[in-house]
């Protein structure tokens, strides 16, 4: 598999702390790879250099072998890698086709097809099940139907790599297996995906490697049941103290 | 005789063929045309006073003979051949267009004050005049002025920037496509007002909100300043030419952009384009986000609202006569805001409802004791319309209907 992304020591500083301490590593294509890490860790910075919305203050980041440190977002976007945000920012006056259709405006393939931005908003919206959805605003819709909506958006640019901070939150089961499985067919497409996630045994399902973070640092990489039962993972989740993590780490 | 280049028949006594351009004749003591003009040089007839009467059609330029053909009524004109500028006769002013005596731009003794202070300490006999001196007596002189047609070329500093203002005014609609205005919606006053467009555009674009409507607004003031001291420190003030003298004209050439910029602005508002610029009203970080080049679209959004700006300001320094950089002082860059906040920001039709209602009673905020304070009543205006009533008259009435 070749490497699509290849984040080399990317450094972040805010004021005097630092977000991002060096973190090197890399995504092949059609992978499949998760971020944990507590609260603090660098997650969300580490999504933002990355994806264009923050500047790293050293480091570099190669996507498809273009040197993209530093580009404007609206320009990473149009070489197939964008982020979803933890915290959901629809267009809350215009519809669910509008807000969808305006992701399409920016397709990776729309020259090639020649499908319009309507009709390709309404087939990711097949996907991810908000066809019926489609007329009303999205302000009208659920916390868990914004969330599909972001989804929608970020899988109608038809992306290469899409990061994905936190798809699962606040959303049901049913909601989590809608998303899943829309995930895992761009997966089977040929899409990776980076996904920073909270709820550990959904996220393994789906990834096939995990990179912890803890201070802005890699501290393990590895498959799902390697990460989760490296000692300085859990010490990093769970405290120095804590006996759950002594005896799970043994 | 006859041209020796092209054969055209020509009068006896010319130095150059009119058509081809071509030295005939005793050319050898003829000097060669001065690109700067300057007074007439001398040849081998004597210059003669011109007249160029109402019957004139055509005459002879004094210092080379080439035809000259001056418009009614000009005074001066420039020979295309031998680059001579001619004063033509009395009978020239005649045909004065318009006598004016232009205002002084101060309001105040202080002010006046202090542009004396700043005359004498820049020194006309020597400098720092004004520490040494007390001012005993003030008068004041109206100077007039008479605007005449005049088709000339000139170095003098003060006959260049009339020109150019002149030209400038007839390429306002111009200057609005270029995206350059003074920001208060009302200009197209040209030059500065397309520097003025990119500054306000690239300086701008960076920030959000409020913050950004009040960049919108020093910009043009800051310009507004800097002109009015340029073009005082030259002396000069200029007036333009009625490009039409019937009001009717120009209510309904009012009319017509009025028209065109309101079903413009209906059709960008449904187009794809006013999806994306909805998008980026809504949320900018989001817009970038999926893709969209905020700053290029911000900049479109601009250059097309400077569009329309552009062409009525050029309908408006007709209309007025003058272009000056008073013009863009804070009410005039203020009430464009309030009228759209009034109405309903974010609509078409609710910046129509603010003008016609601010127009309509601004003329009560001109009664003497208001006067001076209507910049601050508009402000308070503002500031409780945007507090209290943000959606404005439309947004109100379409979120109940």
């Amino acid at each position: 598999m070749s490497q699509l992304l290849i984040v080399k020591d990317l450094k972040k500083r805010f004021g005097g702390i630092s977000a991002l301490n060096g973190v090197s590593f890399e995504i092949n294509t059609g992978e499949f790879v998760g971020i944990i890490g507590p609260n603090g860790a660098g997650k969300t910075t580490f999504f933002n250099t990355v994806s264009g919305s923050l500047k790293p203050d050293s480091g570099k980041v190669i996507f498809r072998g273009v040197d993209i440190t530093g580009m404007r977002p609206s320009a990473i976007v149009r070489l197939g890698l964008a982020r979803t945000f933890q915290l959901v920012k629809p267009f809350l006056n215009l519809s669910v086709l509008e807000n969808v259709a305006l992701a399409a405006l920016s397709r990776r393939r729309r020259e090639h097809d020649g499908l319009s931005p309507e009709a390709a908003a309404l087939e990711v919206l097949r996907i991810v099940g908000l066809e019926a959805r489609a007329d009303n605003l999205a302000s009208k819709l659920t916390h868990g139907e914004l969330k599909r909506l972001g989804v929608a958006q970020g899988l109608v640019l038809d992306l290469l790599l899409l990061l994905l901070d936190e798809p699962f939150g606040c959303l049901s089961a049913e909601e989590i297996s809608i998303v899943s499985e829309a995930l895992r067919e761009r997966s089977s497409l040929g899409v990776s995906f980076v996904i920073i996630e909270h709820r550990v045994r959904e996220l393994m399902k789906l990834v096939s490697r995990v990179i912890a973070l803890d201070q802005g640092s890699v501290i393990k990489v590895g498959t799902p049941d390697e990460v989760v039962n490296d000692e300085r993972v859990l010490e990093a989740f769970l405290g120095r103290s804590s006996g759950i993590a002594r005896s799970k780490g043994n | 005789m006859y041209c020796i280049k092209c054969g055209t028949q020509l009068p006896d006594d010319a130095a150059f063929c009119y058509k081809c351009g071509a030295k005939v004749g005793f050319t050898s003591t003829q000097p060669a045309p001065s690109a700067s003009g300057g007074p007439a040089q001398s040849v081998s007839s004597p210059a003669q006073p011109v007249l160029a009467g109402a019957d004139v059609k055509e005459l002879k330029c004094p210092s080379c003979g080439a035809p000259i053909t001056p418009k009614f009524g000009e005074m001066v004109i420039t020979c295309e051949y031998c680059g001579s500028s001619v004063s033509l006769s009395p009978e020239g002013w005649r045909s004065i267009q318009k006598h004016t005596m232009f205002l002084p731009t101060f309001t105040d003794k202080d002010r006046v004050l202090g542009l004396i202070h700043q005359v004498m300490d820049r020194g006309i006999i020597h400098r720092h005049l004004q520490e040494s001196s007390t001012l005993e007596e003030m008068s004041l002189t109206m100077v007039p002025y008479w605007l005449v047609p005049v088709s000339a070329r000139t170095t003098v500093v003060a006959a260049n920037v009339a020109a150019e203002v002149g030209t400038v005014a007839a390429t306002g609609v111009l200057a609005g496509i270029l995206g350059g205005e003074m920001g208060g919606r009302r200009g197209g006053m040209g030059g500065g007002g397309v520097v003025d467009g990119l500054l306000t555009g690239a300086t701008s674009l960076r920030l959000r909100g409020h913050f950004f409507i009040m960049v919108t607004l020093l910009i043009p003031l800051a310009t507004a300043d800097f002109l009015n001291y340029a073009l005082t420190e030259d002396g000069s003030i200029f007036g333009v030419n009625a490009l039409v003298n019937n009001t009717y004209y120009i209510y309904n050439a009012s009319l017509v952009i009025f028209a065109v910029a309101a079903v413009t602005f209906f059709a960008v508002a449904n187009s794809r384009l006013g999806l994306v610029l909805k998008s980026i009203r809504e949320n900018e970080v989001a817009a970038e986000s999926l893709g969209i080049n905020t700053s290029k679209f911000k900049m479109v959004a601009f250059a097309l609202s400077n569009l329309f700006a552009g062409m009525i300001g050029a309908v408006y320094v007709f209309s007025n006569g003058v272009a000056s950089p008073t013009d863009f002082g804070l009410l005039f860059s203020a009430l464009p805001v309030f009228m759209c906040a009034l109405g309903g920001m974010g609509t078409i039709v609710g910046p129509i409802i603010g003008t016609i209602l601010l127009e309509g009673s601004i003329d009560l905020l001109r009664v003497n004791y208001i006067q001076d304070a209507r910049l601050l009543i508009a402000a308070l205006l503002l500031l409780l319309v945007l507090l209290f009533f943000p959606k404005g008259i439309w947004g109100y009435i379409k979120r109940g209907g």
